[in-house]
């Protein structure tokens, strides 16, 4: 039997933390979901989830749909793009059968890629050897999740680029049909003979809409600001996420950045700390620029967001003694009325 | 109780010292405070207690372990894991009625009647505390038996060139005899889409017979009509007794002679090749006469023109696409292809009778002309057979796998569908019920002919 493998390669980087990953998740469960009801699917789709933060890693080796379950998906520090490629490009050459003789192959593959952000690191030896050994031979599908990724990157690895605007509540569960329903119409065509090309669902353009990788690209500012904390009580580790927004600066016509705390995630200390860049971030950012006060998802401590002079974030009961789960020193903590920098990740 | 004391002096950062030995046996005397210590100590223990219900209660909340898939209308079991929750026990898991499943003692149960994707309500509690109750949510997945999903579509009648989803046909070959079956693949069917298979047979003039057989492109529109011309043009054309005339002279001249006649042989190549060009020339016409392009016709094409004469049997083979013509010789133990095979790399790299590019230099090699005293099968047939039942190439020239194959067709199969070619007065019914046979991911239309 031949099989259709289409490879989900995720970016699992922090910003991703929160309601984007949930919505992967539950993303793929409902592919999953859908692909079981479709009989052409259902004996041809084999799946396969790789994941990329700073570092990349296969979360679910090709499988067919019967026995797939939908993966947890970690999170990791750094967005290795390059990483995240050669991962993929290992699994095809390890995975895809070919044709001979004696030897019934699998039909071309599909790589889906969802990024939300540029590389912290330099792709290009991985786009090279992409471009050089696999382009074309599997089909790739690039997915800009909002518009803060180098749409002339992704045009280098892919010819079907598109931009996936979040801005209704609808706007996943849509998208993930229609990732859905050009699985389902590629694997119907590839039984049929003779059909080289990708087969894609319609695109509602109020949800994707394709993009031109050569047009002139203003990059926005960092959108998001995540750091990472761990707890005093649990020593676990955990993300605060903080999405630009804009105030009115007092000055006509003149607006302020200010970051307002989207939210506390717990994650696995585990698969966190294997996914992250071992690359140290230097970036700082200072408080005054982040507003709201987010508490410790591990433990009841109403302060998530106090730093040791080690650098390290973690959280507080209130004033008084405590020690600094990152570097053990004791010491007496005490609010501080004026800004000062604090920890970025790599995001 | 002392070690109390020095904790919370501590946490108010008195240091540990002389002093404080003393400060602490001075309060250790004091019942008041003694009771107040007691206090804290049990206190701290019921903390303790409630916060380890808690740290476990969360981490089982939070774990993740895929439940396995189920598959509908087949026993089902599954075991949680909860070696690594020793003190959590599961009370409950509502949503599983849905699928006809029941939780007892850790283990979902039963044959669950109903594909679908279950959302499971997962209610559990610490045995410390049993009186509450939470809550975890979790997937069950029960897999459809793919056979449920395909639809069976009736093609449209009134559509032109419409075909009947399944043919047959019985009948004498020359002095053997001939089983034909064609029948619409399950893709087809799903969407009440036409069969793109054909076959035709004819007993032609000087004791000749052909039989051919085409399989239509899937993506082509009229691709029913494409493999429909190609078999009746070719036969049409050895319809011709000047043809067949010229034909048996060179053949003659080749077999009957103690010299290699090359020439003869070039001339027998030359005249399949008419055949040929006149089929696609055909298929050309009627492309423009009902204004669609050569396209819409695509379909391939294999042939055996053959006749029984003094020194043996004569088959003039020719094929383009992915459809193979074998001869199985008299005693079963050795088999020949009697055509070139055009597959690509990846799946659906064929060719076809209506391509042009077929009419170039190579175009030779796609014509065999084999002589065998006697033989006991030969079989052409479309991919639809052969992806599943050969899956690759080399075993059409293995006779290992042959012997497999005519053993399912003696009733080898999970269907117990026979074909009987000794009481051969069904043979036609029979071919065709064998033919509906379940193969997973292959859905093709399906010919085989068998001459016996």
């Amino acid at each position: 039997m031949r099989r259709l493998p289409i490879y989900f390669l995720v970016d699992i980087s922090e910003s991703m933390i929160g309601e984007p990953i949930d919505q992967v998740q539950e993303g793929i469960s409902t592919i999953v979901r859908e692909l079981k009801k479709d009989p052409y699917s259902l004996e041809t789709v084999w799946i396969s989830v790789v994941g990329f933060a700073g570092e990349a890693e296969v979360i679910t080796p090709l499988q067919d749909i019967i026995s797939f379950y939908p993966p947890k998906i970690p999170v990791g520090s750094g967005t290795s793009l390059a990483k995240g490629l050669f991962k993929v490009m290992d699994c095809i050459d390890k995975d895809i059968v070919k044709t001979t003789y004696d030897r019934k192959g699998d039909w071309k593959p599909l790589v889906f890629l969802f990024t939300d952000g540029v590389p912290t690191d330099d792709a290009q030896i991985a786009i090279e050897k992409w471009n050089k050994n696999y382009h074309g031979k599997p089909n790739t599908i690039a997915i800009s999740i909002g518009e803060n990724t180098n749409y002339r990157l992704l045009g280098s690895l892919s010819d079907n680029v598109l931009l996936f605007n979040n801005n209704s509540e609808n706007s996943y569960k849509e998208f993930f049909k229609w990732v859905t329903d050009s699985i389902k119409t590629t694997s119907q065509s590839v039984t049929e003979a003779n059909k080289e090309g990708i087969n894609l669902s319609k695109i509602d353009h109020s949800i994707l809409e394709k993009v031109d990788p050569e047009a002139l690209q203003k990059f926005p500012d960092n959108n998001f600001v995540v750091l990472n904390g761990k707890c005093s009580e649990s020593k676990k580790p955990y993300l605060i996420k903080y999405k630009k927004a804009f105030t009115d600066s007092g000055i006509a016509g003149m607006q302020t950045r200010y970051y307002r705390l989207e939210g506390t995630y717990k994650i696995d200390d585990a698969s966190y700390y294997r996914l992250s860049s071992a690359q140290k971030s230097s970036q700082k950012i200072s408080v005054e620029e982040l507003h709201g006060a987010p508490s410790c998802p591990h433990c009841a401590n109403p302060i998530a967001l106090a730093t040791c002079s080690c650098g390290g974030i973690h959280c507080l009961k209130g004033e008084g003694y405590n020690e600094c789960p990152w570097c053990g020193t004791g010491d007496h903590y005490g609010f501080s009325s004026e800004g000062f920098d604090i920890n970025r990740t790599l995001g | 109780m002392e070690n109390t004391i020095r904790q919370i002096l501590k946490n108010h950062h008195i240091q540990d010292n002389k002093t404080m030995d003393k400060v602490i046996s001075k309060l250790l005397t004091q019942t008041d405070i003694q009771s107040n210590i007691k206090l804290i100590i049990e206190a701290q223990k019921t903390i303790m207690h409630e916060a380890i219900i808690y740290k476990e209660r969360e981490e089982f909340a939070d774990a993740f372990f895929p439940i396995t898939n189920a598959h509908s209308k087949k026993k089902y079991e599954f075991v949680f894991p909860m070696e690594q929750f020793p003190n959590i026990r599961i009370k409950n898991i509502s949503g599983l009625d849905l699928a006809g499943l029941n939780f007892e003692e850790n283990t979902i149960k039963g044959i669950p009647f109903e594909s679908d994707t279950y959302d499971l309500n997962i209610e559990f509690f610490h045995t410390n505390d049993e009186e509450n109750s939470e809550f975890k949510k979790a997937q069950l997945f029960v897999n459809a038996d793919p056979k449920d999903l395909w639809k069976n579509i009736p093609s449209d009648i009134e559509a032109p060139f419409h075909k009947a989803d399944e043919a047959m046909f019985k009948g004498s070959f020359l002095d053997k005899k001939i089983v034909v079956a064609s029948q619409r693949g399950r893709s087809h069917a799903h969407e009440g889409k036409f069969r793109d298979d054909d076959f035709a047979i004819v007993e032609l003039l000087n004791s000749w017979s052909i039989i051919s057989v085409s399989d239509g492109a899937g993506s082509a529109q009229l691709a029913r009509y494409g493999s429909e011309l190609a078999t009746q043009s070719i036969n049409e054309f050895f319809k011709n007794k000047e043809i067949l005339a010229e034909l048996d002279l060179e053949l003659n001249k080749i077999f009957n002679k103690e010299k290699e006649e090359p020439e003869s042989k070039q001339n027998v190549i030359k005249i399949l090749y008419r055949g040929v060009l006149d089929t696609f020339k055909t298929l050309k016409e009627k492309a423009e006469e009902y204004e669609v392009t050569l396209k819409d016709l695509h379909s391939t094409l294999i042939f055996a023109l053959v006749k029984k004469f003094d020194f043996g049997y004569i088959i003039l083979s020719f094929g383009v696409g992915d459809c193979p013509i074998n001869l199985i010789n008299k005693d079963f133990s050795d088999v020949l292809l009697l055509n070139t095979m055009d597959v690509g790399e990846f799946g659906g790299g064929t060719r076809f009778i209506t391509m042009n590019e077929i009419f170039d230099d190579t175009i030779s090699s796609r014509f065999k002309i084999t002589r065998t005293k006697d033989f006991s099968k030969l079989i052409l047939m479309t991919d639809g057979i052969y992806d599943p039942k050969f899956i690759t190439e080399n075993k059409l020239e293995d006779i290992e796998s042959w012997k497999t194959f005519f053993e399912d067709l003696n009733g080898k199969n999970d269907d117990e569908a026979k074909v009987d070619f000794q009481n051969d007065e069904n043979i036609d019914e029979q071919l065709l019920s064998w033919m509906d046979f379940w193969s997973k991911g292959n859905h093709d239309d399906r010919t085989l002919a068998v001459i016996y």
